[in-house]
């Protein structure tokens, strides 16, 4: 069943109201609302996630959908994949804050663009996950962040590691996507059909 | 509407890394693998804003700009234009 609402226009909490009662009122399907500006999206976006219903964002027109998906719908992840072409069902794992071994100013350079062309390339990973070292590109490498930032308004999640944000102190600095426990890694990666570690 | 940017390419990545030094406390550039339409250069280049274009050639005036090449990219919904620069303006 699809529900779709247009939300264009519409005052906020407005978006979010008929988003909610959209939702409660289906058992099973996909809701679609349209929305007009940013805070909208992230507001609808946040209620599904508080729900802990998969949803996808896509920009048309600039116009924001939000597609939420509840019940057996998109009782996985690879579902809401197969929803989004432009996703790709692989998880990339992050551990260090330069490419590979070897001189440290060519390793940034190459993480650098590295996540250039990843943003600038169709189909986006469904996840990237960032581990030990890793956390530093998600909290202090601003031409990093800039990528992911265009990679999550594209769907593709972005999870730092919890254990080690607190480790290297930088919790207070994460600057995109969530914080993460090593269950919520283990479940990406069990769940893709790829996993691409640097 | 067209995007529009410009792009140095390099013939080293000795070379790119070192005019990113150059050019990163002065202007909004982002160092980028380099364009898959430029062919002949090593795989990093650096790409700036059409309005920095004056005041970015002005400020390395003073390199060495031995097989660094600048274009200026034009993108359309469906085309690509990439015209080919002289150091000198």
């Amino acid at each position: 069943m699809e529900v779709k609402i247009d939300a264009r226009g519409l005052n906020c909490p407005k978006p979010v109201i008929e988003t909610k009662k959209a939702i409660e009122g289906i058992k099973e399907g996909n809701i679609i609302t349209v929305v007009d500006n940013l805070v909208a999206k992230e507001n609808v976006s946040r209620l599904a996630k508080s729900l802990k219903l998969h949803f996808s964002v896509t920009e048309v027109d600039g116009n924001y959908e939000i597609s939420i998906f509840k019940g057996a719908y998109a009782q996985s992840a690879e579902d809401m994949v197969q929803k989004r072409p432009d996703l790709l069902n692989a998880v990339v794992v992050i551990t260090r804050d330069v490419l590979g071994q070897g001189d440290r100013a060519l390793g940034e350079v190459l993480m650098k663009s590295y996540f250039y062309a990843l943003s600038e390339s169709e189909p986006y990973p469904k996840a990237i996950v960032f581990l030990n070292e890793g956390v530093k590109l998600t909290t202090c490498n601003q031409q990093v962040i800039d990528h992911l930032k265009k990679l999550t308004e594209m769907g593709t999640e972005v999870h730092s590691c919890g254990t080690c944000l607190d480790f290297y102190h930088l919790k207070e600095m994460l600057q995109v996507g969530t914080i993460s426990n090593m269950y919520a890694i283990v479940e990406l990666m069990n769940d893709a059909n790829n996993t691409i570690t640097f | 509407m067209d995007i529009e940017y410009m792009i140095i390419s390099f013939s080293s990545t000795h070379q790119a890394m070192h005019f990113e030094k150059c050019l990163l406390m002065h202007f909004a550039i982002e160092l980028i693998p380099t364009p898959r339409h430029i062919s002949a250069s090593c795989g990093l280049s650096i790409k700036f804003e059409v309005e920095d274009h004056i005041s970015l050639i002005k400020h390395l005036e003073d390199e060495d700009k031995m097989g660094i090449k600048l274009y200026h990219f034009i993108i359309g919904n469906s085309d690509c234009k990439i015209i080919p620069l002289e150091w000198e303006v």
